[in-house]
């Protein structure tokens, strides 16, 4: 862990210290969606980092992002004045996500992405979520994205965690001790 | 008178002949004694000097019989030693023909795992990814049709449907 993400972790901590009972299933939910929005439009907080900006201004554009648009509880407020008034609000993508994980970790949730080669049904997905939960013995939330190099098959894969069985995965196998 | 004058005759006969006597010892013992005397002297010294010589030329011979005893040993040592050096020199070149044997065979083997490195390294870098490329390849057009790669998650889902049972 970097110095970045143990800072972000312990803003994440001081949070679920004060406000963790404002973090039910929804807004975990909230958070993830934002966070996964964030990290794929990661220049949305560019002006975060630009110190002529005032900070009212900053507060103002992120309470608006995070208790208006995705509708996140409005402890979060205190968060975001906080982080902008030490000058760290560039951490809010990460401390969001530290929130995520401490909530997993509270609740026994694992995070996974699942990929597979062709698009699995619905009841695919299930199944593959429950093989986990009963594996893991957690709670399963999941992601889904298709990955044609996998050439067949499916990639359960998590922080902790990677169950794969596909033809990439064996051609891999194979090729690797012939290579080495 | 004749006997007396016979007698006078004859005491001076015996003077006579006492005085030629002595004339002649003393005429010995002044001029020949001292040529007699020289003569055994070199004859005593010759002998001594012969038999010096003779003591020399023994002692010599012994000295030579030793030195031929020791030359006859130093002999048969150095043909003791060269025996040994012969027989150390077969030794070492029998070694040094197995050392160069072992070389030969060392570098023969060396030579070859060389060329069995050469080989697998070009398989390795040259031929394995060009395999490998071609399996992926078929694989994907194998598994390019909706309904085998379809199939074949299906397949991997029931196995982890059956491992949870």
């Amino acid at each position: 862990m970097n110095g970045t993400q143990l800072l972000s972790r312990r803003y994440a901590q001081a949070f679920m210290h004060v406000y963790g009972k404002d973090i039910i299933e929804s807004v975990f939910e909230k958070i993830r969606e934002l966070v996964s929005f964030l990290l794929t439009h990661r220049k949305a907080l560019f002006f975060l980092q630009l110190p002529h900006i005032p900070s009212d201004k900053k507060i103002t554009i992120l309470t608006e992002l995070l208790v208006e648009q995705f509708k996140l509880p409005g402890s979060f407020e205190p968060l975001i004045k906080q982080l902008v008034d030490h000058k760290r609000s560039f951490l809010i993508a990460k401390i969001l996500h530290q929130i995520a994980q401490l909530y997993m970790k509270e609740h026994n949730i694992e995070a996974f992405i699942f990929t597979s080669s062709h698009e699995l049904t619905k009841a695919q997905l299930e199944e593959m979520k429950r093989y986990l939960a009963d594996r893991l013995g957690k709670d399963i939330i999941y992601e889904y994205k298709i990955d044609k190099t996998l050439i067949a098959g499916i990639r359960l894969l998590s922080d902790t965690h990677i169950w794969e069985y596909s033809i990439a995965q064996q051609l891999h196998r194979v090729s690797l001790p012939l290579l080495a | 008178m004749l006997i007396t004058a016979s007698v006078v005759a004859f005491i001076f006969r015996i003077i006579n002949f006492g005085a030629l006597v002595g004339l002649t010892i003393f005429l010995a013992k002044k001029y020949l004694m001292p040529t007699l005397n020289n003569a055994m002297y070199e004859h005593e010294s010759a002998i001594e000097q012969i038999e010096q010589h003779t003591q020399d030329l023994q002692s010599h011979a012994q000295q030579l019989d030793e030195q031929f005893k020791k030359q006859e040993h130093l002999t048969n040592e150095l043909i003791r030693k060269i025996h040994a050096w012969k027989s150390q020199f077969e030794a070492q070149k029998v070694k040094r023909e197995q050392l160069h044997q072992e070389l030969i065979e060392s570098a023969h083997k060396k030579i070859a795992t060389q060329q069995q490195m050469i080989k697998q390294m070009y398989v390795q870098n040259k031929v394995l990814p060009i395999a490998i490329d071609h399996a992926q390849k078929t694989l994907e057009q194998q598994f390019s049709s909706e309904d085998t790669g379809v199939n074949y998650i299906a397949d991997v889902i029931l196995g982890m449907k059956r491992a949870e049972k």
